[in-house]
């Protein structure tokens, strides 16, 4: 403990004395904050405000530090400098959240009065980040010390940092979306205020079922979420049926169109169908023609954001199910079938009712899917407004108000989190377990022969029109203006991505910024993602401690919590000191870290619960400590999960618009939101293109991980 | 293989362990000789698990010290525990060859890579896997990977050898064979060895000495030949071979043996069972002879035997008697009695032990 303890604290030092504690505006590689003691108070490090007596909010942190070192010298008892080492830590962890939020701005003006014209708080900078890294880190040192969790401080320094990173990064910014909401025009608290728009007609008026007047934004959204949850489920269903249950023919084909979805940017869809059934669609134009009926628009609104939503969401219920359906055990089939009842009511009474959580978690994930979709209502949406797009525009529109986007990002949370609560309920304490334990045998009966024929044609009328779809899509890409003048050109992908080789390479087209920005924050926070998830994943499943619930829990609320939500809230609270992030890459690589993170859990837990737990005791007791163990037992057979949560949370990060768009700047464009602006110009081709390397590029992506990480040997052939 | 002669004592203090509300050790206080083989021997659920987990230092007591060697390990991590533990499923690293794993604990504590590889070598002749060091754990049948389990524990040289029912996921022939092995590279070797079983046979043919478990606690703890011979309680006494276990009442006034009476019927024991405040009669299956007609003795019980099976080197009876029901090994087969008939029952009354109820 002694050698950790001297280790943070040694950081800790460095971080408080030598760097700077505020973001500082030079570059950080010219030292001045180091050296130059003329520069302006925020560019300084401690030993330079040290140096020129100006400052003295630093005394209580740096006795801390003193206090801490001294004792871990001199004092013998490890149990005594253990409760020294948590009481010095929150101390100081508590000192640095009151200074950064309360009284920066106030000690610095009653010392620095005539010093310059900056405006406090100032936002935190790499001094004070690391400050507080040694600082929770030698509490978790302490609480280690202490005997908690069986002394393993690696272990109990993971749990500390993922639950600090989750406070800072899920629950601080959710609960700044309360606090604009409850604050009115003159930025103070308004409760008045805030209900006038949490109970405005805009929101909840019924008016759409008694006359022709549109339906408040959150009947709209949930209608629509409810709507896409159900059609998503049976679709998915019928599909894992299909895949699983009949000698269907085009399997594969089936297989490979329910993967191009998912490394598809959401919005591509609404483009595509846009194509087809839009004003110069060509179905628009052949049925105009045919039928001699006038062009309308009626894709445009519910319509039109159902059909992409159930072509965009389709995959992810047949993923969820086709292993639920997989996994209903044969023998109780069979047990049905000996007692006489046939296929249909077998699969009726025994297969379905079995089926039950598996249903439900895919109606779940579309409904949170749908609701929280924000690139096809955009798209498509025409006057049909949904809460995600209503959040979008009270803060990007004409009239921008954080006060009422917090309010709809609180009705958005709450109909996501009551979706969670109603699953979780109607679940209930049943047992579902279907797989036993013991060897089963046997085959999963066939359907009936009317419900198989069914379930076939339905799959070949979606799996024909998502061809359709994606057709369209590589094709408009190489049209000059859908509908209007349908000849072929490259136009688009030179504009975008043209290369020209006059002075060296020069990369001229419109869309590389974007592209390459994609790529780079995509590419960095993929294995950081991966990192927080399947380190969570390690602590849930392997590790025993008082509060694992609620941890499991917190872990899991940002999925619950929709992107256009996330978005909002980071620009609520990375705004402004202390930790002021927005405009830079960093909030961006932040926000697809927490985004994506329960993914990683998921699947992390899912693959760890599968590795004997013996296995880290045996490395343990053969004298491997738990990081080592981690390295070298762990992390080689868990590569098929590494894989997945890399391919998934780059996927997504490429993919993703909703929560991109609000924390996008111009120095930092990512690719879903400079197609999204191009859309908004009409500039369709372009789009199209652009979406097009987007997902050719993730398939490549795709492959070299899989080439990079390689395969978990565990049987030669 | 070159073996240190450094072997520990195991000694708890009075240990308790309580998973939340459950308990899994009631104060428990035991110490294991240096250089002996030692059986946690008991039911599932009993705590010989959790003992074995504590010396091992995957838990930690709720209360009471834990000592290895001279040294008190309680709060000391398992990492840094000179023991090393053989799992009931073995876990074996399925991503490492043979070599890998038997070498993995040289290697993580830091000895050189060609000494590491020299002496897992040595650990994989010690258990006759030469030849397969480049193998994968899944291309080794159940008791092969079993002996790789071993090794790997023992090239560490650990003070102590835990093994968690090592023989449970093995083939009835096959478990006798590793279990010779077992004991023969202990003796040789001469660690000291905690083992966990809930097999008697298995623990009576290996141990020094077994402690027998019950309801998170130890009943009893003495060579096998102790708790075979002289169970202290009903429970050792059936759990330790079997045993006609029987009411009785201790006739007061005799000298020279105990007399023990049985529905009228009257036995003369050793006199050590004197003093046994609530007796049972302990009659193990083959101290029971039977017979066509009474002998010589004025001792006649009678019974009817309900059952009888052949089992190649023995026949089993269960006879109907005054005493109650009488379960009956006979190794002579001299004569076969037949379902229904009539016999004579004679007892060797010397092997009769007393229990307390």
């Amino acid at each position: 403990m002694r050698r950790t303890g001297y280790f943070w604290l040694l950081i800790g030092m460095v971080a408080l004395f030598l760097l700077p504690w505020y973001a500082i505006e030079t570059s950080f590689w010219n030292f001045s904050w180091l050296f130059g003691s003329k520069s302006s108070f925020q560019n300084k490090s401690t030993f330079l405000h040290i140096y020129n007596n100006s400052s003295v909010i630093y005394a209580p942190l740096i006795a801390a530090l003193l206090i801490a070192t001294f004792f871990t010298w001199r004092l013998k008892n490890d149990v005594s400098l253990a409760k020294l080492y948590v009481g010095i830590s929150i101390f100081s962890i508590g000192y640095i959240i009151i200074q950064a939020f309360f009284l920066d701005g106030f000690i610095h003006l009653a010392i620095d009065q005539n010093s310059d014209g900056f405006k406090y708080p100032l936002g935190l900078g790499i001094g004070g980040f690391l400050t507080c890294v040694s600082f929770l880190f030698l509490l978790t040192t302490g609480v280690s010390g202490l005997g908690k969790g069986r002394g393993d401080a690696f272990i109990i320094g993971i749990i500390g940092a993922i639950l600090a990173l989750v406070l800072v990064f899920v629950f601080y910014p959710v609960s700044q979306i309360l606090v604009q909401a409850f604050t009115g025009e003159e930025q103070r608290l308004d409760i008045g205020h805030f209900f006038n728009n949490f109970l405005g007609k805009d929101i909840w008026s019924l008016a759409c079922l008694t006359s022709s007047n549109y339906c408040g934004v959150a009947f709209n959204s949930l209608f629509l979420a409810v709507m896409t949850g159900l059609g998503t489920t049976i679709l998915g269903l019928a599909f894992a049926l299909v895949i699983t249950r009949t000698n269907f023919r085009g399997k594969k084909i089936l297989h490979i169109l329910t993967v191009v979805p998912i490394i598809t940017p959401p919005f591509v869809i609404g483009l595509a169908l846009i194509l087809l059934f839009g004003r110069t669609g060509i179905i628009t134009d052949f049925v105009a023609d045919t039928l001699d009926i006038s062009k309308t628009r009626w894709v445009y609104g519910f319509t039109g954001v159902y059909i992409a939503q159930l072509l965009s969401f389709t995959p992810i219920a047949f993923l969820v199910l086709v292993g639920v359906v997989e996994g209903i055990s044969p023998s109780m089939e069979e047990a049905s079938q000996t007692l006489n009842a046939n296929a249909w009511t077998t699969f009726k009474k025994v297969s379905l009712p079995l089926m039950r959580p598996g249903l439900a978690n895919a109606f779940l994930i579309g409904f949170i899917e749908s609701i929280a979709d924000f690139g096809n209502p955009l798209i498509l949406g025409g006057n049909f407004s949904v809460l995600s797009t209503d959040i979008y525009y009270s803060i990007i529109g004409s009239s921008t108000s954080t006060s009422k986007a917090g309010t709809l990002a609180i009705v958005l949370l709450c109909l996501t989190l009551s979706a969670f609560v109603i699953q979780r309920a109607w679940l209930g304490k049943k047992s579902y377990s279907t797989i036993t334990g013991k060897g089963d045998s046997g085959k999963n009966i066939e359907l009936s022969p009317k419900f198989s024929i069914a379930c076939q044609s339905i799959t070949v009328i979606w799996a024909t029109f998502t061809f359709v779809v994606y057709s369209m899509i590589l094709f408009g890409s190489f049209v000059k203006l859908w509908g209007y003048d349908n000849s072929f050109t490259m136009d688009h992908y030179t504009r975008s991505f043209a290369i020209s080789f006059e002075n060296g390479i020069n990369f001229v087209g419109v869309a590389w910024d974007s592209y390459f920005t994609t790529l780079i924050i995509s590419g960095i926070a993929a294995p950081l993602t991966a990192i927080v998830g399947l380190a969570t994943a390690y602590i849930l499943v392997r590790q025993r401690f008082a509060f694992k619930n609620s941890f499991e829990f917190m872990t899991m609320l940002s999925f619950a919590i929709p992107g256009t939500v996330i978005g909002v809230s980071y620009i609520m609270a990375f705004n402004t000191p202390p930790i002021e992030l927005t405009g830079t890459a960093i909030i961006l690589i932040v926000v697809f870290i927490f985004r994506n993170m329960p993914v990683g859990v998921r699947g992390g837990i899912a693959a760890m619960s599968q590795l004997d737990k013996s296995l880290d005791e045996a490395s343990i007791t053969l004298g491997a400590n738990s990081f080592t163990t981690v390295r070298r037992v762990i992390l080689p057979l868990l590569k098929p999960a590494i894989l997945a949560a890399l391919v998934y949370s780059f996927v997504r990060a490429i993919t993703s618009v909703s929560a991109v768009i609000f924390l996008v700047s111009a120095e930092h464009n990512m690719a879903t939101s400079f197609i999204v602006g191009r859309v908004e110009n009409g500039e369709f081709g372009i789009g199209i293109a652009y979406s097009t390397v987007l997902i050719f590029t993730m398939l490549a992506v795709i492959l070299l991980m899989q080439l990079l990480i390689g395969k978990r040997r565990l049987r030669s052939k | 293989m070159y073996v240190k002669k450094l072997n520990g004592t195991v000694r708890f203090e009075n240990v308790v362990k309580k998973f939340g509300n459950f308990t899994a050790l009631k104060q428990m206080s035991l110490t294991i000789n240096p250089g002996e083989l030692v059986t946690l021997l008991g039911p599932s659920g009993c705590g010989k698990t959790t003992t074995l987990r504590l010396v091992a230092g995957l838990e930690a007591p709720t209360q009471g010290k834990i000592f290895i060697g001279d040294k008190e390990v309680t709060h000391l991590s398992a990492t840094h525990r000179n023991v090393s533990m053989v799992f009931q499923s073995y876990a074996l690293f399925p991503h490492m060859t043979i070599l890998e794993n038997v070498s993995y604990g040289l290697d993580v504590a830091g000895v050189a890579k060609v000494e590491a590889i020299e002496k897992a070598r040595e650990g994989l002749a010690l258990v006759g896997l030469i030849g397969m060091e480049k193998r994968l754990p899944s291309e080794l049948s159940g008791g092969q990977q079993q002996r790789v389990a071993v090794a790997r524990a023992i090239v560490l040289e650990p003070e102590v050898l835990l093994l968690d029912e090592p023989l449970s996921n093995l083939d009835a022939k096959l478990r006798r064979v590793v279990r010779e092995e077992i004991r023969q590279i202990q003796q040789k070797l001469g660690f000291t060895a905690l083992y966990v079983t809930h097999d008697q046979e298995e623990a009576m043919a290996v141990s020094d000495q077994i402690i027998v478990m019950k309801d998170t606690e130890i009943v009893q703890q003495g060579t096998p030949r102790d708790l075979y011979d002289h169970p202290n309680s009903e429970f050792i006494a059936n759990f330790i071979g079997d045993a006609n276990v029987i009411d009785c009442e201790i006739v007061k006034g005799e000298q020279q043996y105990t007399s023990v009476m049985i529905n009228k019927i009257k036995l003369e024991i050793d006199p050590k069972y004197k003093n046994i405040a609530n007796p049972k009669l302990v009659i193990r299956p083959q101290d029971v002879a039977l017979s066509n007609k009474p002998n010589d003795k004025n001792l006649h019980i009678q019974g009817v035997v309900q059952y009888v099976a052949y089992l190649g080197s023995h026949l089993e009876y269960s006879i109907d008697t005054e005493m109650g029901e009488i379960f009956v090994i006979d190794r002579e087969m001299k004569t076969f009695f037949k379902r229904s008939s009539h016999v004579f029952l004679d007892f060797n009354l010397k092997n009769l032990a007393l229990v307390n109820h």
